[in-house]
């Protein structure tokens, strides 16, 4: 049972039925209505939304749950496989390239759990419209916006996305000079206050809101502008850049340490080029 | 007539790359090493070129893409020059020449233009998501050039040579994912910072995603399939070929 879960077999058939769903899902997007339903999934935590729309889009949520299946397998595969041959194999031989080759999996390890843990922890509401004075209640805390300012051309919120993106140039939009103030309070008090802009968000504790657009209000003059918002809340995210960071780091360092290795005469169980790891 | 930047720098590489194929098939193996590194230095010429003109580092659009994925071949052409066997290294510089010339001629179906300024090219992640996309796919490139040489040579002789090629393929195609990790880390933070995500259920994670896995399939191949010459470099030119399609053709 053992060798079956931590055999390079089971890791490759995985990462080939992954492979698939992922190639399916990029040809799903082709289709209007399919793509849709995919942007649907960005509006909030993925378990919300299967418990809201999984009955009526079934289609995306078989696709989705087999995508977590085979990355649920990939897990206890590559867990499996770095405790019994990867961390045994480097106590044993006791060399930087082993103990390199396990620290690689063992980060990878960590980047698919806080992906996983993405999927069902934390709050997130997207495409929040708020105006001058008016508030958003999100987690435990009142979401204001006291002021916005908008110094860009107007014509770039009225026009279609694609001609507005080939307008807004590094010397035509100032993303720094658009921007909007916000205040948290927490029963009526401020706890945070800040300046947003594109690109620069407002953080407080694991609360993140993020500026994502501008909107022209009702009226004609149009000149009452409202921020469109993300709120997030997830403590997990400086964890998962970390262990991406050092995923990247220990690959690095597994490189450059086997770059020149002369593998024919360092492991005798033959197939090295592509396989540091374990020979099924 | 005003003759624009872009198609100078594409009608020099044009020409000097075709010299150096044309070179190299008649056997003028000196004219043709020399003409590979006058079109690297070229190359790389034009990328200054174009981050002085431009700005910001070559990023995303055919052009700037074709751009910058030759400038990396060319460079890792001649980092390779060491290859054992003068006929290896020859016909390394080779299929690089020929992979050039077809990139160059995917550019004829676009726009001989770069790719208009975009307000959020001034943030550091999204510059280093787009131009490290672009460093990885031109090492994807290099590694597939070289592990396709490798199984070429193991299958036809016995030449010891063909596992060191093999091994430097696999250590390209290890970089290449190095950096495209590296890409989509910075793209992560983007996105964060944009969308208030670390990332989006959209086509640009579905491709994101093909390609990290491509490269797993390469790596995780049973042994069964690993013996296969054939499949072993099928299995390592899928990572490039799958970036140049997601740059140019999606």
């Amino acid at each position: 049972m053992i060798s079956f879960f931590s055999s390079t077999r089971l890791a490759f058939f995985t990462v080939v039925g992954m492979l698939v769903l992922m190639l399916s899902a990029i040809i799903m997007t082709s289709f209007t209505d399919l793509n849709t339903v995919f942007t649907t999934m960005n509006h909030t935590i993925i378990l919300e939304w299967i418990l809201d729309h999984g009955r009526t889009r079934p289609m995306v949520t078989a696709w989705l749950c087999g995508v977590c299946l085979l990355a649920a397998v990939l897990f206890i595969n590559t867990a499996f496989c770095s405790i019994t041959w990867q961390l045994k194999t480097a106590l044993k031989t006791r060399t930087v390239r082993r103990w390199s080759f396990f620290i690689v999996h063992l980060f990878f390890l960590q980047v698919l759990a806080c992906h996983g843990i993405s999927l069902i922890t934390g709050e997130k509401q997207e495409n929040i419209t708020l105006f001058p004075g008016q508030s958003h209640r999100f987690s435990d805390v009142e979401i204001l916006v006291n002021e916005v300012s908008y110094e860009g051309d107007l014509k770039f919120l009225t026009m279609p996305l694609k001609e507005s993106r080939s307008l807004m140039t590094r010397t035509g939009y100032d993303r720094s000079r658009n921007t909007a103030r916000i205040d948290i309070l927490r029963e009526k008090y401020r706890v945070a206050t800040g300046k947003i802009f594109m690109l620069s968000p407002l953080k407080y504790n694991t609360i993140r809101i993020t500026l994502t657009g501008f909107k022209i209000g009702p009226g004609k003059d149009n000149t009452h502008i409202g921020v469109m918002l993300t709120l997030s809340r997830t403590w997990f995210t400086p964890y998962f850049f970390t262990s991406y960071a050092l995923m990247i780091l220990s690959l690095a360092v597994f490189i450059a340490i086997t770059w020149n290795l002369k593998l024919q005469e360092e492991l005798p169980e033959s197939q090295p080029v592509f396989h540091p790891g374990n020979p099924s | 007539m005003e003759v624009s930047l872009p198609v100078v720098i594409y009608a020099s590489l044009s020409v000097l790359y075709c010299l150096a194929l044309a070179a190299g098939l008649f056997g003028k193996k000196g004219a043709a090493k020399g003409l590979g590194i006058a079109g690297f230095w070229f190359c790389a010429a034009s990328v200054a070129a174009f981050i002085i003109q431009e700005k910001r580092l070559p990023l995303f659009g055919p052009f700037e893409s074709i751009l910058m994925i030759i400038f990396c071949l060319g460079g890792l052409g001649l980092l390779s020059r060491g290859l054992p066997g003068s006929r290896t290294a020859y016909a390394m510089d080779l299929w690089t020449f020929v992979v050039i010339l077809v990139l160059l001629g995917i550019q004829t179906q676009f726009p001989m233009a770069f790719n208009p300024d975009f307000y959020m090219y001034d943030n550091l992640w999204v510059n280093l998501f787009f131009h490290l996309r672009l460093v990885a796919t031109g090492t994807f490139i290099h590694a597939a050039i070289l592990v396709a040489l490798g199984a070429w040579i193991k299958g036809r002789t016995q030449d010891p040579s063909a596992e060191n090629i093999l091994h430097r393929g696999r250590n390209y195609l290890l970089t290449g994912i190095a950096l495209f990790l590296t890409s989509e880390w910075s793209g992560s933070l983007w996105c964060l910072n944009w969308l208030g995500d670390s990332w989006q259920w959209s086509r640009g994670f579905f491709r994101g995603s093909v390609v990290f896995l491509l490269v797993m399939t390469a790596c995780h191949l049973p042994r069964s399939l690993y013996a296969s010459m054939a499949v072993r470099s099928v299995a390592c030119s899928l990572p490039g070929l799958f970036c140049l399609w997601m740059i140019f053709f999606h």
